[in-house]
């Protein structure tokens, strides 16, 4: 194993688990509570799960690549969270609009659905801020060849 | 490695997430452009009149105002007038009223400073009319206004209050718009008022200018209300136990106001039905006022009236009843809920329940049916037990005892007095050859001194006969059955009006045995009176009554006419509506039915007048929905096909038409198939979810998307800078930017007028105007539910508690709104008795109660009924009345165990085919939800589902298309949303009308970030390539 241990491996790997969180916010609220039974859009699950992929694989493999394949892996990797994200946001903009225009409108479970999309939401931000962090800083092996 | 290029790798991450979310928030902000223009106070869209190739530009609706300054100040004018009219004089021992126009004034309570001036939610007065006058330093707080008028106002107590509201927050957001309240006083579980010791801590010497201002004491109580509010008996420190009741510290500012001042007077300040009859019976108490919600502008109506300019002319449309504790429709209100609610997912709403077992007997109905079964001696009427009657005092009988009229009401409904006296004589009355109209002459002279307007009420009693004791049908001893005001009436002048009026309100609707509208034989009375009471008393005084026989006052038979309606019952002469369909029972049986019994015989007993105690309703708490009444409460209970045969339903075929060629055509005109046949399913889904403030485009016709706004009482989030005249923006628009429409009194305030061409007016100016000058073809109103009772704190949105004085109203303003062109969104169909649970609940009751209240009721607007006697001698007034509502907004409530909108009977048997209704059909702000049974109200009539987005699973093409009841139904949809919108002011010119973008902050910010992103983007990626070959190169090196 070859761990990328520098602060863009890690910030790479953080990334990685802060999206994993906003996905199990958009798993969870699509399918319990106000939102159970309807239709889930898979593309913020698969491009998630591709983005956790893709970033164990630069964090593990780091050290041996390149650095266009090190900067590709991050770019990509951002690309895939923030349509994560977007894809995230545009299944709830209904619910949270339903909640936050009319506020008296709306079921409580509404209001739960809402509320927790808004912070699953929140993580995938975060990822993106951790991926930001990976871009900016070096990818120079300190340790662990 | 370079730390160059690592600065442009993280700032290529950065554009991407920034670039996405500039065009993710882009948008967003597109689709939600009219909410967003509400929340900022921005316009990012208007409308542009092109002149077509003839170069002849014509209109069909045209505005009255042709500049901002006219439309401010024409709206301002009418509200006033309006409001002048609406205000009701209770009580005026010794003329106390009118005051001197300069009278020096102590105002006392705190509403006298923190007044209601409407609805707090639900066409909330505007907030800035009231805050300033254009061109003036004053603005229309109630203390404002009176200080204008001429009164002269004791600074000392009014700086105590001014204190104390300076700490809470005024005008807090409200629905889109904001309300002009203080935020922390818009309680409904406590009773905003200050005690005399919390004024002496704000304001020690507070008392110290009494002998200064001294010719009266004007004290103010009232009530908030609005959408959502919710109010609840019981449980208040009030003579009642409710919150409608006086608290202590209003009787405290009472006492204060009585042991200082010679002459008291009381404003009452709420839509809202207020228990007062320590009011009515202290004789120290000179005058009460009722007010209601006066609008932005009201109060200086309120002052005309306290100074005599204006004398007033209102009477109650309701019944103010000493304690609501032991009204029968308050039996079951408020927070009833299923026992197994829980069971239920949270999508299917499913929350509680009301069984409205009062039957026909609510409001006035029921206290002036009882009176007259004591007087009579039937049914064992004043006989009462615990719990079930009120006291002298106005306090909840807590044992069995006896009911008495005059303990259970304060003021009847119709009641109203007047600085002037009338005399009113029941000329003629004439039963036409088929019984289905009566014609009424009433002549009105001025007796008194000073000029007023009088209103005729016109009532009738039917006979309570074997038949009905046997299957059920009950009477009311009293119904109004039409009304007229009259002209201002000078000393001594006289008028004359003649009242066509229908007899098919007198019908007795038979849900068990003729199941339609039946006519007994017996005597029929025909009574004008001052008020429900007095012409119920007239009636029982032709029948031989007095008051030896228990009555409250002698009546007067010369104000009554009887006729005989001979034979067996008739289950024939009102069986078939106006659109000539047969009328049978819709809400009685089966899926769609109203009366609880259906899903669990023997459940619920009704009230009757056979027995009126023992049939005493109850609120039937504990229920468990099981079986097929739980099914149906999921709202999911049609399947839709998959493989029926629907290739002769032509969609998408271009047959090169446009809708607008089909404006003025029949709605059975054969050139509406040809025009259909251009749509396709996937138009009329996208048009159906889009329909929050907005109406969305067809394309395949031509039809453009369009705005549209809630009310009733005017645009809730546009205002007078978005003006425009014949497709020409007001050249002054922005001199009068955050003046907006919604100025007028409370539809309540409305109704209480009695005055049908003022509702006419209020409809073609508050709603109509308001549609063609802001360029918003539908507008959600007018408000047209009934009141069950008087502790619907949205109750001031809505009329009356009687069908024909709310119908009438309701219909006029209908007919004046869709004089201008504007498609009105009459709400909410039906049933929207409570706001407790106001999304879910369950409304039971038995179809006579529906038919012959709600439905009665909602029926006038939708059939174009209720013409005005002026009207009708009125050349120019020709073509008014002759086209129904064209739109109407459904309930949030369940009719029965289904949504409103997926109820059949209602939606189907009763909107489309007995009223022949041929509009738009709209939920209320569901969205494409499961709680709104999505599938069946689209069958069902609905056109489309007000609120956010969709939240089911197949709302795809694909679904509805090999279902051949539901493309049909489609099909239908679209004809009503087409045929609609073509003869609405969306189609007023015979220019193109093209909606067009305006620059607007949030618009530009967003072009800014994504063109900022884009570059950040560009130059990330290239200077990281750039240092990386660098690097490269160094490295190789």
């Amino acid at each position: 194993m070859n761990l990328k241990k520098n602060l863009s491996g890690y910030a790479l790997i953080a990334s990685a688990a802060l999206a994993l969180v906003g996905l199990v916010f958009y798993i969870v609220t699509s399918t319990t509570g106000y939102l159970a039974n309807t239709e889930v859009n898979a593309l913020p699950i698969v491009f998630s799960l591709l983005a956790i992929l893709l970033s164990c694989v630069g964090f593990i493999l780091g050290g041996k690549l390149n650095g266009w394949v090190n900067t590709a892996i991050i770019l990509v990797v951002s690309a895939l969270v923030v349509a994560s994200l977007v894809g995230f946001v545009d299944a709830r903009v209904d619910v949270v609009a339903d909640v936050f225009f009319i506020p008296v409108n709306f079921p409580a479970s509404e209001g739960v659905a809402a509320n927790a999309s808004i912070v699953g939401a929140v993580f995938y931000v975060l990822s993106v801020i951790a991926l930001a962090v990976s871009g900016f800083a070096s990818d120079r092996i300190k340790d662990g060849k | 490695m370079s730390k160059a290029k690592n600065v442009f790798r993280g700032l290529s991450v950065l554009s991407i997430f920034l670039l996405a979310s500039s065009i993710t928030a882009a948008n967003l902000m597109e689709v939600y452009a009219d909410p967003l223009d509400a929340l900022l106070g921005t316009q990012s869209h208007t409308t542009v009149v092109e002149t077509p190739e003839d170069g002849e530009l014509t209109w069909t609706y045209l505005s009255q105002f042709k500049t901002a300054k006219e439309a401010y100040e024409g709206y301002k004018d009418f509200a006033i007038r309006e409001a002048q009219e609406t205000i009701a004089l209770l009580k005026n021992d010794n003329a106390a009223l009118p005051l001197a126009k300069t009278a020096k004034i102590t105002m006392l309570g705190l509403r006298s400073y923190a007044a209601c001036y409407g609805n707090n939610g639900g066409s909330t007065p505007d907030t800035q009319s009231i805050e300033r006058n254009k061109g003036e330093t004053s603005g229309n707080r109630i203390f404002e206004t009176f200080a204008r008028a001429g009164f002269q106002i004791n600074p000392s107590m009014l700086s105590a209050y001014e204190k104390y509201c300076s700490a809470l927050t005024w005008a807090p957001a409200s629905f889109g718009s904001s309300s002009p309240s203080y935020k922390e006083l818009n309680v409904t579980n406590d009773i905003a008022e200050l005690s005399l010791s919390e004024l002496k801590e704000l304001n020690p010497s507070y008392d110290k200018e009494y002998n200064d201002y001294s010719d009266a004491a004007i004290v103010v109580v009232g009530r908030p209300g609005g959408e959502s509010y919710n109010y609840v008996t019981g449980g208040q420190d009030t003579t009642s136990g409710n919150i409608m009741g006086l608290s202590s510290e209003e009787k405290e500012i009472i006492a204060e106001a009585k042991k200082n001042f010679d002459k008291v007077i009381v404003l009452i300040n709420s839509s809202c039905v207020m228990e007062i009859p320590e009011l009515k019976n202290d004789k120290d108490i000179d005058a009460v006022l009722w007010v209601g919600f006066p609008g932005s502008y009201g109060f200086n109506a309120v002052a005309d009236v306290l100074n005599g300019t204006v004398s007033p002319s209102a009477h109650l449309g309701d019944t103010f009843v000493a304690n609501h504790s032991a009204e029968p429709a308050m039996q079951s209100f408020g927070n009833i809920p299923w026992t197994n609610a829980s069971d239920f997912e949270k999508k299917d709403n499913v929350n509680g329940y009301l069984v409205e077992a009062e039957g026909i007997y609510q409001g006035y109905r029921y206290y002036e049916t009882r009176y007259a079964d004591i007087v009579t001696g039937n049914g064992n009427a004043a006989t009462a037990s615990a719990g079930t009657y009120t006291n002298a005092d106005g306090s909840l009988g807590t044992s069995n005892g006896t009911w008495t009229y005059d303990n259970e009401v304060v003021y009847p409904f119709g009641y109203g007095l007047s600085y002037t006296s009338f005399e009113q004589k029941l000329e003629s009355v004439v039963i036409s050859g088929d019984k289905k109209t009566a014609t009424v002459t009433v002549s009105v002279k001025n007796t008194g001194d000073v000029a007023g307007k009088s209103v005729v009420q016109v009532y009738a009693q039917t006979p309570y006969t074997e038949y009905d004791r046997a299957n059920g049908v009950e009477k009311s001893a009293i119904q109004l059955i039409d009304y007229e005001k009259t002209k201002l009436l000078s000393k001594n002048e006289t008028q004359e009006i003649t009242m066509k009026i229908s007899l098919a309100n007198l019908a007795s609707y038979d849900y068990r045995n003729a199941k339609t509208y039946i006519v007994d034989p017996g005597d029929y009375y025909i009574a004008i009176g001052d008020d429900s009471h007095d012409a119920l008393n007239n009636v029982l005084a032709a029948q031989g009554y007095t008051t030896e026989n228990g009555m409250t006052a002698d009546g007067d038979e010369d104000k009554t006419y009887k006729w005989t309606w001979t034979g067996d019952v008739d289950k024939d002469t009102f069986s078939v509506s106006k659109a000539g369909v047969s009328i049978t029972n819709a809400l009685s049986d089966g899926d769609y039915s109203m009366d609880l019994n259906t899903f669990m015989p023997g459940t619920v007993t009704y009230m009757s007048r056979s027995d009126w105690n023992g049939t005493f309703p109850k609120s039937y708490e504990g229920l468990s929905a099981e079986g097929r009444l739980a099914k149906l409460l999921k709202n999911d209970f049609i399947d839709v096909k998959t493989s029926d045969d629907t290739s002769d339903i032509k969609w998408g075929v271009d047959n090169g038409m446009t809708l607008s060629e089909l404006k003025g055509a029949d709605y059975d005109d054969p050139r509406w198939e040809k025009l259909l046949e251009q749509t396709t399913i996937t138009e009329f889904l996208d048009f159906a979810k889009s329909a929050f403030h907005n109406i969305a485009a067809i394309p395949s016709v031509g039809m453009q998307q369009m705005g549209a706004d809630d009310g009733p009482g005017g645009s809730d989030s546009h205002y007078f800078q978005e003006g425009t005249y014949q497709g020409e923006a007001y050249a002054d628009a922005e001199e009068y930017a955050g003046f907006g429409t919604r100025v007028a009194p409370s539809p309540t305030n409305l109704a209480y007028s009695f005055n049908k061409e003022l509702a006419y007016e209020n409809g073609e100016i508050i709603i109509g105007e308001t549609s063609l000058i802001m360029n918003l073809p539908i507008i959600i109103g007018p408000g047209g539910n009934l009141h069950r009772n008087g502790y619907n704190g949205r109750g001031g949105e809505y009329y009356s508690e009687d069908p024909i004085l709310s119908g009438y109203t309701g219909s006029a303003v209908v007919q004046g709104a869709q004089s201008k062109g504007c498609l009105v969104n009459v709400k909410h169909a039906a049933f929207n008795d409570q706001e407790i649970n106001r999304s879910g609940v369950a409304v039971f009751m038995n179809e006579q109660k529906a038919r012959e209240l709600e439905l009665r009721n909602l029926a006038q607007l939708f059939e174009a009924n209720g013409k005005p006697a002026s009207f009708e001698k009125d050349e120019s007034k020709a073509d008014t009345y002759t086209q129904g509502a064209f739109g109407v907004m459904t309930s949030y409530n369940r009719i029965g165990a289904v949504a409103s909108s997926a109820n059949y009977g209602m939606m189907v048997q009763i909107l489309r085919d007995e009223w022949g209704f041929k509009g738009y059909n709209v939920t209320d702000f569901t969205g494409v939800a499961p709680k709104a049974a999505p599938k069946e109200s689209i069958l069902f009539g609905t056109t489309a589902f007000c609120g956010f987005g969709v939240s089911v699973d197949y709302w795809t093409e694909d679904f509805f298309r090999n279902d051949r009841e539901m493309s049909l139904a489609i099909k239908e949809d679209l004809h009503y949303i087409l045929y609609s919108m073509v003869n609405s002011n969306a189609y007023n010119s015979s220019g193109n009308v093209v909606r067009v973008e305006l620059p607007t902050i949030w618009r530009t910010g967003y072009k800014v970030a994504i063109g900022v992103s884009a570059a950040i983007m560009a130059i990330g990626v290239a200077g990281y390539v750039v240092f990386e070959i660098l690097d490269k190169k160094k490295e190789a090196k």
